[in-house]
């Protein structure tokens, strides 16, 4: 019995990060109905650059908030140079195009940076470029890798880990800000209202291609934040992550109700929860079809998921 | 010579099946509209089902000569695969929004999952023992067979149904298409078509391993398709052309172009979605000499 | 010439009724207990200004919507919350304000699309490509040329359908409604965009068709001349609620109507019809 609720605590961390990824997935189908399948590389290639970033000798913070920027302005030129053109175009054009995105970045991360796991602090290319770099980020002082914390709260037959508690109250607390975020602020108001109805959104004002790079900004960001944890969590990055928890967190995304914010939370708890199990209970093969065995099922059962409602089709 | 040409068997053979596997998802894809990324997993089902019947169920009935066992196996292959797409199709297609591509790459690495706890198929480490019944002959039958077949359905009424429904499904709709079924069946003809190209890879290669219901695997055809153009059949066989040659012709390039290989064909993709939907066929169309009246030449500029 | 054979002599009666409909999108009603009906060998016209809910009628009876009250006939069959494919089939077509042609298909396969459904069973039939199928497809094909000379579009039969000029893209429409044999059709602003000799030629065209098919025709149009000249009956409707009921001659001079329209004046400035929207 107290195996079940281990499980189930342990299984909140993991949940925790497919959740912040699948945030940035519901954010982009709930605004333009597209699966943005290059989302999870993303992700991937925020905790490439916070790695690196932070293995240059740039405290943890600013690594990440540069990461967020970074990544999150990608995000922003890939729409508009790869997604906007294709706008009324259909559904398939844009999808394709993503999936080719996907493939190009993970290709292109590998081809760069080798396709084995890196782990902190990151063997930088010893060239002038980085010398110069991490001379001029560096100083003199030491890198400071960031540390998740290592101790535990332990009672007896529950352990609970510092670390996986600090990464479950990350994500709870983004899903919090952002959903206050969309529901108090000017621009959060803007991307729900083009979510809700896209041309009365647009006669009464609401910045069309600046709502959409914002959401994709915001997508991006959060999953820089995933990426980070993850990284930290993993100890490592490869190139082969973004496809792996990208595709989970996008069912996740589906489980709580793609385009519901709430929604990615739970969905990824939900998910993370019972990859846990499965692997508590030796069925450790079996977990990475966990995934999309929820994902079917869900489509077959609940297809609106857990917390969305049922929409009107607009015609 | 001799060396040449049995050097160069298996690479067509190769390109053989994959423009079968690249047919079927024209159908889904160019025709219906709709994105598969698990269309490898297909396949993967029509090869281990036809595996299995050769190795298990045919000794079993008596059947013993090769021909009829490969034509058998190939109807096997076909249903089994028939069936499989059925089964992700039903509760996707009913939905709105794009949940196929995602639903069949999940059925994708169910099925890798499942393929590798099944012992009798081998596990992890593949399908082996399988007669060798399938020849270059066979697959290009097919693969020409494939071909005629589809170049002839899309003039039949449901090839006109589902390519209405392709285009706009409210105006289908409206004419008394039952939209629905137009997609499913779209779906499930290319996915007995991907079966029917995993029975022949099986009796060919002898051996069927999980790794060919991968995601990659998937996405190879996908390339395939789209870089050739989707919306013609001899793009999808030209598609398939490029992606069997590639790696071949790079054998002897140095290892650093030939590791980046699929940076280019990702970026060809994203080039012709956004500057040539029609594909790579639609240049090799241009140069060819015009057949068509000035009228159709006309039209067919309208639309670029 | 036999495009159609739902013939005039089966019914001289009312063929399409909508009864009392109603439809709520979240809060707002979009149309208010909505009642008409299309009598065979007629042409009913509805009208009302921008955002009356003509459209959404129109998605009501063929099906894209599902009302939340009322009910919708064609003969003595119901055909509410049915399919809009199911409805089809029972005898309703329609074009679209917001043209939407097959843009994959030629003009000769927009209108052939329009009866594929028939084969339904045949599917497998017709992947293996059956002498059967191919004599049915060859009929079809006939069909769908001689449904082209009808209307005028003839020559261009190879054309792809999004190439066509925009008055012959609203021709195209009619084309493939005619082809499903349908008892009734609906039009939806056939004469938008269109000069005043098109408009002229489709008026005759209109009229054509009822009387060589006794089919019943409600139509939505902006142009107050076309819709005078060619109904014998209209239904007037203004903020989702009927607000007239009567021939032209006595809408035209129903206060209602009149008041109606000058009130949506201002707003309909835009409207690319604006000019002919005068009563």
């Amino acid at each position: 019995m107290f195996d079940l609720i281990q499980y189930i605590v342990d299984g909140l961390a993991v949940g925790s990060v497919y959740a912040l990824i699948a945030l940035g997935y519901s954010m982009v189908f709930g605004v333009l109905q597209l699966v943005n399948f290059a989302h999870g590389e993303l992700f991937m290639v925020g905790a490439y650059f916070v790695m690196y970033a932070i293995s240059l000798g740039l405290p943890w913070p600013m690594a990440l908030a540069l990461g967020m920027t970074f990544v999150g302005l990608f995000a922003v030129i890939m729409e508009r140079l790869c997604y906007k053109p294709l706008r009324g175009a259909g559904k398939l054009a844009p999808l394709i195009t993503a999936v080719g995105l996907s493939l190009l970045l993970q290709n292109l991360v590998q081809a760069i940076l080798g396709p084995n796991p890196q782990s902190y602090p990151a063997q930088l290319p010893d060239s002038s470029v980085t010398n110069w770099l991490t001379a001029a980020v560096k100083g003199s002082g030491e890198v400071v890798l960031p540390q998740l914390p290592e101790g535990l709260f332990d009672w007896g037959d529950l352990v609970i880990r510092h670390r996986d508690l600090l990464i479950f109250l990350v994500a709870v607390g983004v899903t919090i800000g952002l959903e206050l975020f969309l529901r108090r602020s000017r621009p959060g108001r803007g991307i729900r209202a083009l979510a809700l109805q896209p041309n009365a959104a647009r006669l009464v004002g609401v910045p069309f291609d600046f709502t959409i790079s914002l959401t994709f900004f915001i997508g991006a960001a959060l999953a820089v934040v995933a990426g980070l944890l993850q990284g930290m969590a993993d100890n490592q990055v490869t190139p082969f992550m973004g496809i792996s928890s990208g595709l989970k967190a996008f069912a996740a995304a589906v489980l709580g109700g793609i385009g519901v914010i709430p929604g990615a939370l739970v969905g990824g708890l939900v998910l993370g929860i019972a990859e846990r199990l499965l692997v508590g209970y030796d069925l450790s093969t079996y977990k990475d079809g966990a995934a999309f065995f929820i994902l079917i099922l869900v489509l077959l059962l609940r297809p609106q998921g857990l917390l969305g409602k049922a929409r009107m089709v607009k015609v | 010579m001799e060396q040449l040409i049995e050097y160069s068997i298996l690479p067509l053979m190769l390109f053989g099946i994959t423009a079968i596997q690249a047919l079927g998802l024209q159908l889904i894809l160019g025709g219906a509209g709709l994105l598969s990324l698990g269309h490898a997993a297909f396949y993967a089902v029509g090869g281990y089902s036809a595996a299995a019947f050769t190795v298990y169920a045919a000794p079993a009935l008596g059947i013993t000569q090769p021909f009829v066992m490969m034509l058998l196996s190939l109807g096997v292959g076909a249903i089994s695969a028939m069936l499989a797409g059925l089964l992700v199709a039903v509760p996707c297609l009913r939905l709105q929004g794009d949940y196929l591509a995602m639903a069949t790459l999940g059925f994708a690495e169910i099925l890798g999952t499942a393929l590798k706890n099944i012992e009798a198929v081998g596990g992890t480490r593949g399908f082996t023992g399988i007669p060798k019944l399938s020849s270059l002959l066979w697959v290009f039958v097919v693969l020409a067979l494939v071909w005629w077949m589809l170049h002839r359905f899309r003039r039949t009424g449901l090839g006109m149904a589902i390519q209405a429904t392709r285009d706009d499904e409210i105006a289908a709709r409206s004419l008394g298409i039952n939209t629905y079924s137009s997609k499913l069946s779209a779906f499930v003809i290319g996915s007995a078509i991907a079966g029917l190209a995993g029975a022949l890879y099986v009796h060919a290669l002898q051996f069927i391993s999980p790794d060919e219901a991968d995601f990659s695997r998937s996405v190879i055809i996908v390339l395939a398709v789209v870089i050739g153009g989707m919306t013609s059949l001899f793009g999808s066989v030209l598609g398939a052309l490029i992606l069997v040659a590639v790696p071949e012709v790079l054998r002897f390039a140095p290892e650093a172009i030939r590791e980046q290989r699929m940076i280019y064909f990702a970026l060809i993709v994203i080039f012709v979605m956004l500057f040539s939907p029609k594909g790579l066929q639609s240049l090799i169309v241009r140069l060819l000499p015009k057949r068509k009246s000035s009228v159709g030449a006309v039209a067919a500029g309208g639309k670029s | 010439m036999s495009v159609q054979n739902g013939g005039s002599a089966a019914a001289p009666d009312i063929l399409l009724r909508a009864d009392n409909l109603t439809i709520k999108f979240g809060g707002l009603v979009a149309v208010q207990k909505f009642s008409l009906s299309v009598p065979a060998g007629q042409i009913v016209g509805l009208i009302g200004p921008n955002g009356a809910g003509k459209t959404t009628v129109f998605n009501l009876i063929t099906g894209v919507y599902t009302p939340n009250e009322g009910k919708v006939y064609l003969g003595r069959d119901e055909l509410t919350g049915r399919g809009a494919h199911v409805i089809s089939r029972a005898g309703v077509a329609r074009t679209f304000q917001n043209i939407r042609l097959f843009a994959g298909l030629n003009v000769l396969e927009n209108v052939i699309a329009a009866l594929s459904w028939q084969r339904r069973g045949t599917s497998l039939m017709s992947l293996f490509a059956l002498p059967k199928t191919v004599q049915f497809e060859r009929g079809l094909h006939a069909r769908a040329l001689e449904v082209l000379k009808f209307v005028g579009l003839s020559d261009y039969a190879d054309w792809e359908a999004t190439s066509l000029p925009y008055g012959l893209q609203r021709k195209l429409e009619i084309a493939r409604a005619l082809m499903t044999q349908s008892k009734v059709l609906l039009l939806d602003e056939p004469a938008a965009g269109m000069n005043p000799t098109e408009k002229d030629e489709l008026a005759g065209l209109v009229r054509e068709i009822v009387a060589r098919f006794g089919l019943g025709v409600l139509l939505i149009e902006h142009d107050m001349k076309f819709v005078m000249n060619l109904c014998s009956q209209i239904t007037v409707l203004d903020h989702g609620e009927v607000i007239c009921v009567g021939t032209p001659t006595e809408v035209q001079r129903d206060p209602k109507v009149i008041e109606a329209y000058l009130g949506a004046d201002t707003e309909a400035g835009g409207e690319d019809n604006s000019q002919g929207e005068r009563l």
